[in-house]
């Protein structure tokens, strides 16, 4: 009966394992709950990055300096989205780069796992986008 | 009445009326029937004196084994899926691959892997300790079509599996795409398929030995 005893030992060991690795890989219950944030913040900045593209239509195809804030905000573009992380109320920060580039940053807690790679800068946490008017 | 019930019938009747075996395996080779097929008809009784011929103890199927031996299945079969997926995953992280990216949804998968490995692993274990030992208490259960069932159909799934995996990796080579993490993910599918299918036809070897 040596079958019985060997290979269930041995498959509980890789289990045990595995699941020790996976978890040490995908992080526990905090881990999730910061990439829920991230993942608000990001569609926020999606929004936002929206917003600049109406705003800059709006404005003979120029993107504009700094946004307006949400009550100002001119009424093509109404309502505007969400300016300010709801987490922890920081602003989101919109930086004009050049006439066809701009970039939103926010505070991400894990930048390096959002899904746009070629976008994200992660060190700064901002998103770039190019604008083709 | 089908023909293994007819010959069930003819090997009791032939008993009945003191024939030898060795009478009637060649009255029954001369018929035609093949050597295994009239060895299990002269099985089903005990070899003896005893009039009318004693029968002996035949597989039975129990709905409470089939019970036990299919969640036993179940569980085997989802400890050794979401295993292989959690460690391709892990592979996925370990070896990177410039045409793959890791990102949420691996992790999420991850996650559901290793709550499933949580639940079903650990039914797994007590299920196949329980079945043992009712086995060592009893050993006409080792008799069970139910248990031989399962234990057939998985060894019939692990050796596809192994099978599959032997193909795809042929056709990966010859195809240019045998990178490392493709060897590690096809190892880890050999490594468990292999081990559950060694561990079973071990199993399934000592029910042949014994009956």
């Amino acid at each position: 009966m040596k079958a019985e005893s060997g290979p269930p030992i041995v498959i509980g060991i890789i289990v045990l394992a595995t699941i020790a690795a996976g978890i040490w890989s995908v992080g526990g219950p905090a881990t999730g709950k910061q990439e829920k944030r991230d993942k608000a913040r990001m569609s926020d900045v999606r929004n936002l990055s929206g917003h600049v593209i109406c705003l800059a239509y709006a404005n003979d195809k120029v993107l504009p300096v700094a946004l307006p804030s949400e009550q100002d905000t001119i009424a093509d573009c109404t309502p505007a989205p969400r300016m300010a992380d709801p987490f922890t109320q920081a602003p989101y920060v919109y930086e004009k780069i050049s006439d066809t580039a701009y970039r939103i940053c926010a505070g991400f807690e894990h930048p390096e796992l959002i899904a746009y790679p070629k976008q994200m800068d992660v060190k700064a946490g901002c998103m770039n986008y190019q604008y083709k008017g | 009445m089908k023909s293994s019930d007819q010959l069930a019938s003819f090997v009791y009747d032939a008993l009945n009326a003191g024939r030898s075996r060795d009478d009637i395996s060649a009255a029954l080779e001369q018929a035609g029937w093949s050597t295994p097929e009239i060895r299990d008809a002269l099985g089903n009784w005990a070899e003896g004196e005893f009039s009318p011929p004693v029968p002996r103890p035949r597989p039975f199927v129990s709905a409470r084994e089939a019970f036990l031996y299919g969640l036993m299945f179940v569980a085997l079969a989802m400890t050794a899926w979401h295993l292989s997926t959690l460690l391709m995953y892990l592979i996925d992280q370990w070896i990177p691959d410039l045409h793959e990216k890791y990102s949420y949804y691996s992790k999420r998968d991850m996650r559901f892997s290793i709550a499933s490995l949580i639940v079903f692993f650990p039914l797994f274990a007590m299920l196949n300790v329980r079945a043992n030992r009712s086995i060592k208490a009893n050993a006409g259960r080792r008799r069970s079509g139910v248990r031989k069932w399962f234990g057939y159909i998985t060894l019939f799934l692990a050796a596809i599996a192994l099978l599959g995996d032997l193909i795809y990796v042929i056709y990966a080579l010859l195809n240019g795409d045998l990178t490392a993490r493709f060897i590690a993910k096809a190892a880890v599918v050999a490594g468990v398929a292999g081990l559950i299918f060694f561990y079973f036809r071990v199993d399934m070897t000592e029910d042949a030995n014994e009956s």
